[in-house]
């Protein structure tokens, strides 16, 4: 699987939020790190389809974004998302499983099967306005996973999670990158230590910095430090 | 799949408090009105008005009505005295051509549809029909039978005068139930979520549109039984068959309450179809919910208090046209017509056309703004 991104830029009146990015993800998890306001956002919003580049591509095995088949193999989790208040964390859950073109059965197995996975199980029945932020955000990562992902696009995802579920999301992770594209984005960069094979950072729109990333070899906040300060030679 | 949506999507509708309590206050004051209508009509009234039962309106029986009314230099003044109770449901009905100020004198033979006739020809006048208008309205006049004859006919009578607040309540709700449809999705950053999901483009719209028209058809049945349960027990339905002039005596149209009735209750549905339609519109254009429930809301006070000088033929027919002036009782005895291909049609019968072919543009349109939506554009 290739996510593709070719010369994307997308314009608002006066600012250009995402600037000529280039890149090609493969099976992995890469990690879009980057200050605040740095474009992340806005290129995981390109990259899912959802906001219409101002010029440039994404293709993902040569297929458009803008497509139901790119969005059948899609999950993506914003960085900030309301639910449904009057819905429980199983109606939330089985909704957006038929939005996404699960058939029943499918749906109430996948659901249950995340449900426990991102340890919601003794909160499903409850109405989701009151879930705590970590409990939300948990809920979040289980819908981008209902529809078995090949390419997982995550905006923040460790926002509002504990230290323990923070370690239980990198296992989580680690795991799902082997077979798929994930790309996950933070302004905390010891999230992506030892999780992120491949590193992009962004600074004010601009891909500045991409290649692998060998976990333990250098500290990742130095590295970040040395690529933002313009000490490390920019790809 | 897409039927497990279109539960959920009910569910949003039906289990949101403001829909709720918007739909339960509108049946409430609804009931209000019903009951309130039922306790101020005395029993006494309707008890007159079943001994009025197959009583022919003509001089003959004003003869008898003179005896029972005050006079003041030969004009009839609507005071108590013995006797008067009686002929209150024949008052009510001549009310409307006579004036407060009843001139029996003038009512002898066929007299009271001499009066009638004029007072038709003054509307036509002032309304500025033309010859061809006229003579159409003429041709139906004629199929209308006089005498009229006296049928009890209260159950029927009042929800047909009631279908004016219905129109306004169908209205509100679709203001408040509907204008989140599609808004309320990109206020609480649903959007990002459903936009990029396999059925979040375009089959998520028709879905959402679809439990859309069922709250609204829901909500409009619901405030008609709101209607409909207190005065037919109340009243009763019979007279439904009986001449639409019993309610509307300046009316020219040859039908009978009931039929009225089925036409009312028809625009009535078509409106709400037309207000939903609508409000989706809004709702998926602006993509703001309070927006879209306040321009409503104030396209409700305009209506409410607008009106259209005669002079302004063209802007008066259309003004005219829009769902709560047919449901309005003077909508029975608007004379403005429609040509098209040749043909004269009544508002009531150009309506259901043009609300159809509205609310249908206003899919097609939302359809394609939706197709069109993004995320933090």
């Amino acid at each position: 699987m290739e996510l593709t991104a070719d010369r994307l830029t997308k314009q608002y009146k006066n600012k250009i939020a995402v600037d000529r990015i280039s890149f090609t993800l493969t099976n992995g998890v890469t990690g879009l790190i980057g200050a605040n306001g740095a474009g992340k956002t806005t290129l995981m919003r390109l990259l899912s389809g959802i906001l219409i580049p101002t010029s440039g591509t994404v293709t993902c095995d040569g297929m458009d974004v803008d497509t139901e088949e790119y969005r059948d193999i899609l999950g993506y989790l914003p960085q900030e998302f309301g639910y449904y208040p009057e819905f429980s964390g199983r109606d939330f859950l089985l909704y957006m499983s038929a939005v996404k073109g699960l058939a029943n059965p499918d749906a109430k197995r996948k659901t249950e099967e995340l449900i426990e996975l991102v340890g919601l199980k003794d909160a499903a029945r409850k109405k989701v306005r009151t879930y705590s932020g970590g409990m939300k955000q948990r809920l979040g990562i289980a819908q981008a996973l209902l529809n078995n992902p090949q390419v997982l696009i995550m905006d923040e995802p460790t926002a509002g999670l504990d230290p323990q579920e923070r370690i239980r999301f990198r296992e989580l992770i680690s795991g799902l990158g082997r077979d798929r594209v994930v790309l996950l984005s933070t302004h905390i960069v010891s999230d992506l230590e030892h999780i992120a094979d491949r590193l992009m950072v962004m600074k004010e729109g601009r891909l500045i910095w991409q290649g692998r990333w060998e976990a333990g070899k250098e500290d990742l906040e130095k590295f970040y430090i040395s690529v933002i300060s313009g000490d490390e030679k920019s790809c | 799949m897409l039927k497990t949506i279109y539960m959920f999507e009910l569910k949003k509708l039906f289990f949101s408090k403001v829909n709720l309590i918007t739909l339960v206050g509108a049946v409430m004051m609804l009931l209000f009105l019903a009951i309130s209508s039922v306790a101020e009509d005395q029993s006494a009234f309707r008890e007159t008005a079943r001994e009025l039962d197959g009583r022919i309106i003509d001089g003959q029986l004003f003869d008898e009505m003179k005896s029972a009314l005050k006079y003041e230099n030969g004009v009839a003044l609507l005071q108590v005295k013995e006797g008067y109770e009686k002929y209150v449901p024949i008052l009510n009905m001549i009310m409307p051509v006579s004036g407060d100020e009843i001139d029996f004198a003038r009512f002898q033979g066929m007299g009271f549809y001499e009066l009638r006739r004029q007072r038709i020809s003054q509307r036509l006048e002032k309304q500025g029909l033309t010859e061809a208008e006229k003579a159409y309205w003429d041709s139906l006049e004629e199929k209308v039978q006089k005498p009229f004859v006296y049928h009890y006919h209260n159950g029927p009578a009042n929800l047909l005068k009631s279908f004016q607040a219905l129109g306004f309540f169908t209205l509100l709700l679709s203001a408040v139930g509907l204008s989140g449809v599609y808004a309320k999705e990109t206020a609480d950053n649903m959007n990002q979520l459903l936009l990029c999901s396999r059925y979040g483009k375009k089959k998520l719209y028709l879905i959402k549109y679809a439990a859309g028209m069922t709250w609204i058809l829901a909500a409009a049945i619901l405030v008609v039984l709101a209607l409909l349960i207190p005065f037919g027990i109340m009243y009763g339905m019979d007279g439904a068959g009986e001449m639409l002039q019993l309610v509307k005596p300046l009316s020219m149209l040859p039908c009978t309450i009931g039929q009225m009735l089925a036409i009312c209750l028809g625009i009535y549905l078509l409106a709400a179809v037309l207000f939903a339609s609508i409000t989706m519109l809004l709702s998926v254009t602006i993509q703001n919910s309070p927006a879209v429930t306040c321009s409503l809301l104030g396209y409700l006070l305009i209506d409410l208090f607008a009106d259209v000088p005669n002079r302004f033929r063209l802007l008066q027919a259309v003004w005219s046209l829009r769902p709560n002036a047919i449901l309005m009782n003077t909508g029975f005895v608007n004379y403005r017509l429609i040509r098209l291909v040749g043909k004269f049609f009544m508002n009531y019968q150009a309506a259901p056309v043009i609300y159809i072919a509205i609310a249908a543009a206003a899919f097609v349109i939302g359809l394609w703004q939706y197709k069109r939506l993004q995320v933090g554009k």
